[in-house]
């Protein structure tokens, strides 16, 4: 009977053990999958996320989202969107694990339009000796990861708004942006 | 050496078992401390903090999804009515009260694996701020049925279980703003089809 009960003490210790395993675990062998499925990065035109991927925030049918991918090492990431009538939408920066590093949406920028410049640190440091011209209206946005995907969503209210937002992401660009 | 062999078993199963089931339990639930609760709705709001802790984490990357930054809105979901029975498309349900602080939200169905409700016809099995009605003091009342509802109406197609999402877009909640201070509407159960 003693045997027992210290069989199953030890159980439980290791019972905690095996908790703390899988949950460092999870993050680095989930990672893989959420990241590796299409890692074709570099292209100008952003991704559309279609609603069917299933999460809580991504199966909202009021919601348009569209991806790109980017890479600071060598270029910032010029983020543009024409003018538009819809009434919310927003951008998020993620790093390479899916985490979020920022976000806004249109009333917490001071311009109408969606504009912005992604940049790492040392970028920042080149912005500081002087904005080029064609960056002058930008807002920028530094991230401490180099690697990552910024979604541009908007809120599309019913099937009359469609065409405002499918003109919205057809003219939405991702585009390397060279500081000198 | 059988017993031994026993015994040995009987500590692996209890370490894997447990560990496993544990980690499970607590992934599905929330963590008190990563999770946003009001009633029967539940938020993981992304906010830096949040990030820093491991159930957080965990939760996150083995749900593989893109969710909204705190700048963008809060995505609360709901698996049971108010009395903690949980959410079926055969049952009525009426979410009444005042909604959160938001600039616009949307409230939308989703299966067990988290993907749309499929359209009742023509109908999509989602409503959103500007598209329901309202009553005198602000308040609202939904109805989620698979039948047709006069007023506010969210329709329900196919069988099994549901969960609700309630989406808030520019929210004060994600700056800051206590929980305690903002109201939920409550979901409770009006009928089933047997």
């Amino acid at each position: 009977m003693r045997k027992v009960l210290y069989a199953s003490a030890l159980g439980i210790i290791g019972a905690g053990i095996v908790h703390i395993v899988i949950l460092l675990l999870l993050p680095a062998y989930s990672e893989q999958a959420a990241w590796t499925g299409d890692s074709s990065a570099a292209s100008n035109i952003p991704l559309p996320l279609e609603n069917s991927e299933g999460g809580a925030a991504s199966s909202n049918p009021f919601i348009k989202a569209a991806a790109c991918r980017f890479d600071l090492a060598d270029s910032a990431l010029h983020v543009q969107a024409p003018e538009t009538a819809i009434p919310f939408w927003s951008m998020a920066v993620y790093d390479g694990k899916g985490l979020n590093q920022f976000s806004l949406n249109n009333r917490t920028t001071n311009r109408a339009t969606l504009d912005f410049l992604l940049v790492n640190p040392s970028q920042t440091q080149r912005l500081k000796a002087g904005i080029p011209a064609a960056f002058a209206q930008s807002h920028f946005v530094e991230t401490k990861s180099e690697e990552g995907i910024a979604v541009v969503r908007a809120f599309v209210p019913d099937t009359t708004w469609s065409g405002l937002a499918d003109s919205f992401f057809a003219g939405l660009r991702c585009e390397p942006a060279h500081l000198d | 050496m059988l017993k031994n062999a026993l015994l040995a078993l009987l500590t692996l199963v209890i370490a894997i078992g447990g560990g496993a089931a544990s980690v499970w339990a607590v992934l599905e639930n929330g963590t008190p401390k990563s999770a946003l609760h009001a009633g029967p709705w539940t938020a993981f709001p992304h906010t830096a903090t949040a990030q820093k802790n491991p159930y957080f984490l965990a939760r996150f990357a083995r749900e593989g999804a893109i969710t909204l930054g705190p700048g963008e809105g809060v995505v609360f979901t709901a698996s049971n009515d108010t009395n903690g029975r949980p959410l079926t498309r055969s049952c009525t349900y009426e979410i009444a009260g005042v909604m959160p602080a938001a600039r616009i939200w949307t409230l939308h169905a989703i299966d067990e694996r988290g993907r749309l409700l499929p359209r009742l016809g023509r109908r999509l099995p989602g409503l959103h701020s500007r598209t329901v009605l309202y009553q005198p003091d602000d308040a609202v009342s939904i109805i989620v049925s698979a039948h047709p509802m006069p007023g506010n109406w969210l329709p329900l197609a196919g069988t099994g279980p549901m969960r609700l999402v309630l989406t808030l877009l520019d929210t004060p909640l994600a700056t800051g703003q206590l929980m305690s201070e903002l109201t939920f509407p409550e979901i409770s159960r009006v009928d089933c089809n047997a």
